[in-house]
């Protein structure tokens, strides 16, 4: 590619995506942090405080209750998500009839308004009036029965779960995406030496989706920061913010009790974390890549 | 005996898919069922099949909704919007992953600025595109929701273009220049129908990303002409309460050409890809 | 072949959309009429706020020199729009406001003085309900009129108490005992979904008979806590109805909608909520024996017990810009209000089934709408009301409050963590002027 490598051409390459996006995301960014060293309400003047909103977040103890709440969900996600929408993907990936339409309504849960989900599964995991519980009960599981959400510990672990529902069709339609540009030589030359689907799966379509991997670890995570309506409609935070993760406390902070410069440190440091770890992992799994080749 | 044996894969295959599928598509086999049910039946009996078969949800959306006109404004941005985000994330990519730096660390830091741009959830933009978007003059227009929607959807556009331009072999390209095609050519020519599973996936993510968003839309947006799909949930917020009826019936009518705008997608750009291009 | 088709039918989708779009884009306006925004903060507003989209229907055909353009958006979104609005300068001329933010707004110039223009016509005064004005004077000027009548209470299923052999309550005493028959019966004795912390308006007298408005003014000031002796007594009598299992069991992840529902079909024989589910209730079966009620007395409360609930709501407000730069539009917003609180104004509410802040003396059919004329009947008793509604007297340290009100029904906060909670936001949150 160096002959085409003009510093004219990258340029102009970069120049329309580079400005959009500075304009409308990192400009964004910096006002966020800006507003983080100051008290405004969303009316009137900001006062600025320095780094008073940051002092309290680390005394905040619903902060680090909402944090908690997020790391969990992030873990339990990755866990999750990866395998079965991987799964899912290599089932998808055999050509059967009316296989466009079976992608289809896999992916169709992520379509449906995220207000619809949380009312959805509110009619599931209700520990009163929800299928779960009631199923157990007729099932006689009686002992399984839990406070699915509502309760003070178990909220964070079904938001996981219904995010896991959401996306198992998304996910699968990246790692779809990776299969199908995996050259059919490959195959084609193992099936030759004898190996079997498993055989396959193992040695060449997972090293050859290293990339597709990276890419969904990272949406993992950075989508995982993100969660909101389904907080929102399953529990609303509650009770009494228990079951808040970063987002929603911070939409708390910002918009219901205009609180906008707190809100807004939140925000920031949400923002760090999130960053952070989807940049480690980057780094991590480029050397890896790097080793390997 | 291998015959049996493969009818019984088949079997066990099938039954696994169908499962799946059941288990996911269950949930909103239910919001179709309620969507038939008055929001009393919803919240107080929300197991039981409907007493009354009614279509007065769907009535009521479809009084509530302009249906027509918030079709045609979430079409009109959705349309230029993707071909901005698109063509400019590809630009941008292909540059990242293909070109020569002479430092690699720029085209590294150059990602990550874009990857960056995944670490901020939408709630917190309001403000300040607001104001940018005031600043700019450009209030209560389209362009005014064009523009930070392709904003936001280049950072996972260059996530997904990376990687997966990394992933590919660069024989083909090579071969190319060497025949004397131009950086122009190259990419539209060659480089384009070969990537056309991911190109397919980026086109179908964020279409759906467009048609759904809401939080930037519903701050932009106060006139009720401009609506966009996405919008149509908060018309049936009441002062407190919700009309769950309609919102659901509304959701459905929704949702059906946003699923079969994936079902055409995928069908006729992701399958049979390469078949031809590396080989020959 | 095929991606041409695809090209061809996209090019025409996009062209089809901007014409269809073009002829849907709103008239350029004749340059005659005098064209006032006016913001609303329910986005469908002929379904949820008929009586505000009749009157500008009316107000227009009456006034031809004027054109009232009605635009709403849902309320969250309302509100960030009008705060949004208010840092670039680009208010609508008039809009409803949270009465909190509101006065902030005053306080900045945002908003319009109108008491020259409203107060000083004595008749129009005249037309509302006492105390109604006084909402939104701030330093001797008027910038805001109450949208509507805050009437909180508490509904009740007179068929369901008769089926067990219940009298309506008065005392708490008598609700504790109620509580406890419709248990045993197994029908839920008030619904109430704690994830809508807002939800929780029949406490807030509750409150009022404990004492609330003898210790906010303190409160606010910096002399006295929200941990006090009336205020403890309070919160325990929340703990005591939790205790007695008035509340669903499930109600943590039960919102307005679920317990409203649950109210309407039966299932629960009281509900918290006020005179905006009167629409909505209509419409149920049990229509003739749905009642309203203030909520009970306390024996051990402060004050007077016999309070009820008839506030003014959150404002409509006018924005100083138009008053300033465009006298025209100014000239036409108080033309608007006068209509809008005028005799023709009160009679659409009324029509509407909505309650207005002005005196209406007319007939109500109660034959047709039962639970309207059982609400304007209570609405003209006896029992006195509070000048503020609690909430709109903290402006936006509400939340917290109701939060503390939820977490004593969830059982996360004991009484004494309620009020300490309080008593610790309060100064973060600037509740309390120093």
């Amino acid at each position: 590619m160096y002959w085409l490598s003009k510093k004219r051409t990258k340029i102009i390459m970069l120049f329309p995506a580079v400005t959009l996006f500075t304009l409308y995301v990192v400009i964004p960014i910096f006002i966020m942090i800006y507003y983080s060293f100051y008290n405004y309400s969303g009316i009137g003047i900001p006062e600025f405080i320095g780094f008073q909103n940051y002092q309290f977040l680390l005394r905040d103890k619903t902060f680090f209750c909402s944090l908690k709440n997020t790391i969990i969900i992030l873990v339990m996600i990755l866990v999750l998500i990866l395998p079965c929408s991987f799964g899912l993907a290599l089932m998808l990936n055999q050509k059967f009839k009316g296989g466009g339409i079976i992608k289809a309504m896999n992916f169709s849960p992520f379509v449906i308004a995220p207000i619809l989900v949380g009312l959805v599964w509110y009619f599931i995991l209700d520990p009163k009036i929800g299928l779960l519980n009631n199923l157990l009960g007729i099932l006689g599981m009686e002992g399984l029965q839990k406070q699915w959400i509502g309760g003070k510990t178990l909220t964070p672990y079904s938001v996981a779960f219904v995010y896991l529902w959401q996306v198992l069709g998304y996910y699968a339609t990246i790692f779809l995406a990776g299969i199908k540009g995996i050259s059919s030589d490959f195959y084609e030359a193992a099936e030759i030496d004898g190996a079997g689907f498993w055989k396959k799966t193992v040695y060449i379509t997972i090293p050859l989706l290293k990339e597709t991997f990276v890419i969904a670890v990272v949406l993992i995570i950075t989508g995982g920061f993100k969660i909101f309506e389904t907080v929102q409609q399953l529990t609303g935070g509650g009770p009494n913010h228990l079951s808040d993760v970063l987002v929603t406390y911070m939409y708390h902070t910002t918009f219901t009790i205009s609180r906008y410069g707190y809100g807004m440190a939140i925000a920031s440091v949400s923002a760090i974390f999130s960053f952070v770890c989807a940049a480690v992992y980057l780094l991590i799994s480029r050397k890896s890549v790097k080793g390997e080749m | 005996m291998r015959k049996k044996q493969k009818w019984f894969r088949k079997t066990i295959f099938f039954l696994a898919v169908g499962l799946v599928t059941f288990l996911v598509l269950f949930p909103y086999l239910w919001i179709v069922q309620l969507s038939f049910k008055t929001n009393t039946e919803i919240m107080t009996t929300p197991f039981s099949l409907p007493e009354v078969l009614s279509l007065d949800n769907y009535k009521r959306a479809l009084e509530t909704l302009k249906l027509a006109t918030m079709y045609g404004n979430t079409i009109y941005i959705a349309l230029f919007a993707l071909f901005i985000s698109v063509s400019f994330s590809f630009m941008s990519s292909y540059c990242i992953s293909r070109l020569y730096f002479k430092n690699k660390k720029i085209s590294n830091t150059i990602y990550l600025y874009f990857v960056a741009g995944l670490t901020i959830p939408s709630y917190i933009m309001i403000f300040p595109i607001y104001r940018i978007t005031m600043s700019l003059k450009m209030m209560n227009s389209r362009w005014s929701l064009i523009l930070p929607l392709a904003a936001t959807t280049l950072a996972l556009d260059t996530l997904l273009f990376v990687g997966f331009l990394r992933n590919f072999p660069k024989e083909i390209e090579e071969a190319a220049i060497i025949d004397g095609c131009g950086i122009v050519r190259l990419c539209t020519r060659v480089v384009l129908p070969i990537i056309k599973p991911i190109l397919a996936t980026v086109i179908v993510f964020n279409i759906i990303y467009f048609w759904n968003e809401y939080p930037i839309s519903s701050v932009l947006i106060n006139k009720e002409d401009m609506f966009t799909i996405s919008l149509s949930v908060s018309m049936f917020k009441g002062r407190y309460s919700m009309d769950y009826g309609g919102l659901i019936a509304a959701t459905v009518l929704i949702t059906i050409p946003e699923i079969i705008f994936y079902c055409f997608f995928q069908k006729y750009l992701v399958d049979g890809m390469t078949t031809g291009a590396i080989k020959g | 072949m095929k991606r041409k088709i695809i090209a061809l039918l996209m090019s025409l989708g996009i062209l089809s959309s901007c014409v269809a779009v073009n002829v849907f884009a709103e008239d350029e306006g004749n340059g005659e009429k005098v064209q006032i925004v006016f913001s609303e903060h329910v986005a469908d507003v002929k379904t949820n706020a008929p009586q505000v989209y009749n009157i500008v229907q009316a107000f227009n055909e009456a006034n031809p020199d004027i054109e009232v353009i009605l635009e709403s958006q849902a309320s969250d979104e309302h509100t960030m729009q009008m705060k949004l609005a208010s840092q670039t300068d680009s208010l609508p001329d008039i809009f409803y406001m949270i009465s909190g933010d509101a006065k902030e707004m005053a306080e900045t110039g945002a908003l319009a003085d109108i008491s020259e223009d409203i107060l000083g016509d004595a008749e129009f005064v005249d037309n509302f309900l006492p105390g109604m004005l006084d909402s939104m004077k701030i330093n001797d000027g008027l910038y805001g009129i109450p949208s509507e009548l805050f009437v909180n209470g508490i509904w009740y299923n007179k068929a369901l108490f008769d089926q067990c052999g219940l009298e309506i309550p008065v005392t708490f005493e008598d609700l504790l005992h109620c509580a406890e028959v419709f248990n045993e019966n197994g029908i839920i004795p008030m619904a109430r979904g704690t994830k809508d912390v807002f939800s929780c308006w029949a406490t807030w007298t509750m409150h009022c008979r404990y004492g609330f408005y003898d210790h906010i003014d303190g409160i606010m000031a910096g002399t006295d806590k929200w941990n006090n002796e009336d205020y403890l007594k309070f919160y325990e009598m929340i703990k005591t109805m939790t205790d007695a299992g008035m509340f669903p069991e499930n109600m943590t992840t039960m919102g307005y909608d679920e317990a409203q529902q649950m109210f309407a079909a039966g299932q629960a024989a009281m509900f918290d909520s006020g005179v905006w589910d009167t629409a909505q209730f209509e419409n149920s079966e049990y229509a003739d024996s749905i009642g309203f009620w203030w909520g009970p007395t306390f024996s051990d409360g402060v004050g007077k017990q016999e309070i009820s609930m008839k506030a003014p709501s959150h404002p409509y407000c006018v924005s100083a810009k138009t008053k300033e730069e465009s006298p025209e539009k100014y000239e036409a917003c108080i033309r608007f209000l006068k209509f809008y609180y005028g005799e023709e104004g009160t009679q659409i509410i009324v029509d509407s089934n909505a309650v207005p802040v002005t005196k209406y003396d007319g007939e109500v059919d109660s034959e047709a709408y039962p639970v309207y004329a059982k609400m304007l009947a209570a609405i003209n008793d006896d029992w006195e009301s509070p000048l503020v509604c609690p909430n709109v007297y903290i402006g936006t340290f509400e939340t917290t409050y109701f939060e503390s009100i939820a977490g004593v029904m969830n059982g996360v906060y004991t009484p004494e963590e309620a009020v300490d909670y309080l008593d610790e936001q309060s100064l973060i949150q600037g509740l309390v002027k120093e």
